[in-house]
């Protein structure tokens, strides 16, 4: 079950958020009769559905905020970039999905680094629009999650 | 004997460089009569020890005489009246040719040929394209193609965002429709072409 799932992977690992694990996993229409194999990819999805939502988010700050200079390319990386996590997600996905729980954890991963480079760009540009900072907070949280449900798989 | 003739009159136009060589055969063996020969004589593969039809009779020769003077038009104007005295239905050369060794069989065979051909007119394969989606549902489509292909999640990740894009083919008219009614429900629009 997800609480059941959540509560190991927690107790597993002190980098997973139990309550943010039962309230994100918990919401799709798939965890009910989940098991540990079953999570491990619905927290991919879910890693998927979040950096697809960045990306409409960038999309939406670019076409209506019109940022200057060095925001605006900031951003325009930023939506290169959510786009390459959620496929490396969705490759997450794909591998978790083929009993390759190593190369999927690696692809978790690679999604973790892609949407640090984002916020580094960010930094740079010395802005960070609220809806960005969430999807980043959210990426890392749903990673470590991700992982540490796979590493459960029997 | 009509149909003999039709028959012949095709083989011989067909065989006619062949007919050279058989007067060549001849020449090189007196005592041989080409009118006396089979009426399916090859010499490549004759045998005269072995039993074969008798010689067409000089009626039939008279009339290979006239047909092989013809010209292209007025062979093509031959074949048209004679199908048609003979109650022979249109149909494909090759049909022509096996309604020639017997009416009834012929015209099963015609009739095949011509269902075939209704058949190959009417489109019976389809494929779907997806021509657009609403973007608040994209997880939502991309779950949803996989479950009528066997595409990995990234693979159909790649070919929702492509939109738009052929998502699946070598579908029944009913299998299309049937999809694009759950694409519909998750927010797609999906055609059938």
């Amino acid at each position: 079950t997800v609480v059941t799932t959540c509560r190991a992977a927690a107790d597993s690992d002190a980098r997973v958020d139990y309550a943010f694990c039962v309230a994100e996993l918990g919401m799709h229409r798939e965890s009910p009769d989940a098991d540990t194999w079953g999570l491990a990819k619905v927290a991919a999805l879910t890693g998927v559905n979040n950096a697809d939502n960045a990306v409409y988010d960038i999309k939406a700050l670019l076409a209506n905020k019109r940022p200057d200079g060095p925001t605006r390319a900031a951003l325009e990386k930023c939506g290169r970039l959510y786009g390459s996590v959620g496929f490396a997600f969705a490759e997450a996905d794909d591998e978790i999905n083929n009993r390759r729980y190593a190369a999927g954890k690696a692809k978790v991963a690679e999604a973790v680094s892609l949407a640090r480079q984002c916020d580094d760009a960010l930094a740079v540009a010395a802005a960070v629009p609220s809806p960005l900072a969430q999807h980043s907070s959210y990426n890392v949280r749903i990673a470590d999650i991700c992982i540490a449900i796979t590493n459960l798989i029997k | 004997m009509a149909s003999s003739l039709l028959r012949s009159g095709y083989g011989l136009f067909l065989r006619r460089p062949r007919l050279s060589a058989a007067f060549s055969t001849a020449a090189a063996e007196e005592l041989i009569d080409v009118r006396k020969l089979p009426t399916d004589y090859d010499p490549s593969t004759f045998d005269p020890s072995s039993p074969s039809r008798p010689p067409p009779s000089d009626r039939v020769w008279r009339l290979v005489e006239e047909v092989s003077s013809l010209t292209l038009a007025e062979t093509a104007s031959l074949s048209s009246l004679l199908l048609r005295r003979l109650d022979i239905p249109s149909a494909p050369p090759i049909a022509i040719l096996n309604s020639a060794t017997g009416l009834g069989g012929g015209g099963a065979t015609a009739g095949a040929a011509g269902e075939k051909a209704a058949a190959a007119a009417e489109k019976t394969v389809f494929e779907l394209r997806l021509e657009a989606y609403d973007a608040a549902s994209k997880i939502k489509v991309i779950k949803e193609i996989r479950s009528f292909t066997d595409l990995g999640l990234k693979e159909a990740k790649e070919l929702v965002e492509k939109a738009p894009a052929v998502i699946k083919g070598g579908l029944s008219k009913e299998e299309a429709q049937a999809i694009v009614e759950r694409m519909k429900a998750v927010g797609a629009k999906v055609i059938i072409d």
